[in-house]
């Protein structure tokens, strides 16, 4: 019983804001909520053992990006099929607000690369720990973060953080 | 890049509010579904569309009134018990291609479906639910086309096998790169047309569409696509020496538009593509009508097209929101637009008529039956005359799952509680199921109607 009052505060203290970060990579909410939805029932199934995990949060958030990438496409194809067939696709929910700019910037990258923006200038995960949260190597990372602030630098406007993505390239680069 | 901070973090936040998960109770409830079923990873969002159809979509659904309601039918009844029970056969709703049992002569063809590594084909004596043969097909089995005593089916990522349809024997298997994965595919004289897509995230390889021999399994041609598009989930259509098939993006800004693609059946060479206008992803399980000279089809932006065959021209087409095409008939095309039923003129789009039917929870279907079309929307089942459109009579069945099948003097339509078989004429209910959860709409040959229930059991009625 002590298990599942503990998921049950789990869930209540990181879905929405998970979905926040998954929103960053994903770009689509609906996306987000369902990636972010499937690795909590996950983390459900292996909950008594998870719960021991010093930040079970990032155990979750690392399948839901997995989920954001290989074979969740094609869930997606088929939930937008289940969708058609139920209503229109006009009633969906409401997309949340967007910062001007932000989201069509972060779309036109590589699912990739939106990864590696968030956990290291959202989460501010050193890029080790980036390294090690999505299982490729550091310099795998480093190559990212410098192709995403390119970028975004080149999509922000002037005046937004561009200027800043740009002195922080050769960063990126080395570090 | 602190202002970068601070924008990704203010960005997270209106994500976070606008969030709504279903909770830590229906996520436990679903973990210990999981456990029980010891079903792969995957399954798990499939049974979101399993107990979330509700949850997921009440949501999603504008829940009005039939405005001008048809006039309604009794329910009665008996509650009929199966003739037969076979396990073996998918328990979750799937996709629409998946969860179309076939029926095949005297055969039943139904798979485990989605979220199963060893994921099976079995096909089933109709009449005694006897099983004739199963096949280890593999991950997410399912069937890809059926015909001309052929089965070929694939598991997510190919490769497409080929089987003897009344032994299950392997014939061949076509290998696909990997990462491929086939949708749902035609067979006509003697060949399979198949679509394929690569649906890993970011990822923009060009679908591929395949003409291969069914005898054999060899490849006749292969026509590659465009890159940034996935092939849509309906089956190519084969017709007049062509075959169409409609893409869509990959993802958000992967393409600049979506197209209808027009090949040469026999060459594979590309006629004419036409923009269907649609800058945004949609799937849609439905393939393209055809009627003369004209194709009609919806497209992901919530419009109905007409495309000259020939040379790939728009000829009209109708913003009125997404539709649900029941066929052509009488020089009218007949979808299903929201919560109306409306007739098309053919050649020019005008609206020849549009009739409530209501709209709610459950599926949207609707299929032409000679001169009338059956609606299922709104938790009931409408017949409407096609001519007219005057609605015949409105049976309140319940929300539906898959399409309605008339059959003799009857019509079956699975709930997400029963299958219930109304009289063609009247709409009055004949009889219904015991609670079975139905996973897939019914199938109607050989004496029997059957329908996969959510307990992974196949169930044979009388009709």
């Amino acid at each position: 019983m002590r298990d599942t009052h503990d998921f049950e505060d789990f869930y209540a203290a990181v879905f929405d804001q998970l979905v926040g970060q998954l929103f960053l990579v994903t770009g689509n909410l609906q996306d987000a909520e369902d990636a972010v939805q499937e690795a909590l029932t996950r983390a459900a199934v292996r909950w008594p053992r998870l719960r021991r995990y010093r930040v079970p949060e990032a155990w979750v958030r690392r399948v839901a990006m997995n989920l954001a990438s290989d074979g969740f496409r094609r869930f997606r194809r088929r939930l937008a099929v289940a969708v058609r067939l139920r209503a229109d696709l006009e009633s969906r929910q409401a997309a949340p607000p967007e910062v001007p700019g932000l989201m069509d910037a972060l779309r036109a990258l590589p699912v990739a690369q939106r990864k590696v923006v968030v956990l290291h200038h959202l989460l501010d995960l050193p890029v080790e720990e980036v390294a090690a949260e999505l299982g490729v190597p550091v310099g795998t990372v480093k190559s990212r973060l410098a192709r995403a602030r390119s970028a975004l630098a080149a999509r922000l406007a002037p005046g937004t953080g561009a200027e800043g993505l740009r002195d922080q390239e050769g960063a990126g680069n080395h570090g | 890049m602190a202002d970068l901070r601070e924008r990704l973090a203010a960005q997270a936040e209106q994500a976070a509010r606008a969030a709504r998960g279903p909770g830590a109770a229906a996520t436990l409830r679903q973990a210990r579904a999981r456990r029980r079923r010891v079903l792969g990873g995957r399954v798990a969002l499939s049974l979101l569309l399993v107990t979330g159809l509700g949850g997921l979509t009440s949501w999603l659904l504008d829940e009005r009134q039939l405005a001008n309601p048809p006039q309604a039918t009794v329910p009665v009844s008996g509650q009929v018990a199966p003739l037969w029970t076979a396990r073996g056969a998918a328990s979750e709703p799937l996709a629409p291609q998946d969860r179309t049992l076939r029926a095949a002569g005297d055969l039943v063809v139904a798979t485990t479906g989605y979220g199963g590594s060893s994921g099976r084909t079995r096909a089933y004596d109709a009449r005694t639910g006897a099983l004739r043969w199963t096949h280890r097909t593999g991950l997410n089995a399912f069937v890809t086309a059926v015909g001309e005593g052929m089965a070929v089916v694939a598991p997510q990522y190919g490769p497409l096998i080929g089987l003897e349809l009344a032994t299950g024997r392997e014939r061949w298997r076509f290998p696909l790169t990997e990462g491929q994965g086939p949708e749902s595919g035609t067979i006509s004289g003697g060949t399979l047309f198949v679509g394929t897509s690569f649906p890993a995230e970011g990822a923009v390889d060009p679908p591929v569409v395949y003409a291969l021999e069914l005898a054999t399994g060899r490849e006749r041609w292969r026509a590659v696509l465009d890159p940034g598009t996935d092939l849509q989930w309906a089956a190519p259509v084969a017709d007049g020496g062509q075959v169409l098939v409609a893409d869509t993006l990959s993802h958000e800004g992967s393409a600049s538009a979506s197209h209808l693609h027009a090949l040469d059946a026999t060459t594979g060479q590309r006629r004419w593509a036409a923009d269907l206008h649609a800058p945004t992803q949609g799937f849609f399980a439905d393939p393209p009508v055809l009627s003369g000279r004209l194709a009609y089809l919806p497209t992901a932006s919530g419009q109905l097209l007409a495309v000259d065959t020939g040379s790939g021209r728009e000829v009209w087409r109708d913003q009125g929101g997404f539709p649900v095409l029941a066929g052509v008939r009488d020089g009218l095309v007949i979808a299903l637009v929201g919560d109306r039923l409306v007739g098309f003129d053919a050649a020019g789009g005008a609206r020849r008529w549009q009739t409530p039917v209501g709209r709610g929870e459950g599926e949207q279907w609707a299929v032409l039956d000679g001169d009338a079309v059956l609606v299922a929307s709104g938790g009931a089942l409408v017949a409407v005359d096609v001519a007219t459109g005057a609605a015949r009579w409105r049976a309140p069945v319940g929300p539906a799952v898959g399409r309605p099948v008339a059959a003799g003097e009857r019509v079956y339509v699975a709930t997400r509680d029963r299958l219930v078989a109304v009289d063609r004429t009247s709409g009055r209910e004949l009889w219904r199921s015991a609670r079975l959860r139905p996973a897939t709409a019914p199938v109607v040959t050989s004496g029997r109607v059957v329908v996969a229930a959510g307990d992974g059991t196949l169930r044979g009625f009388a009709p």
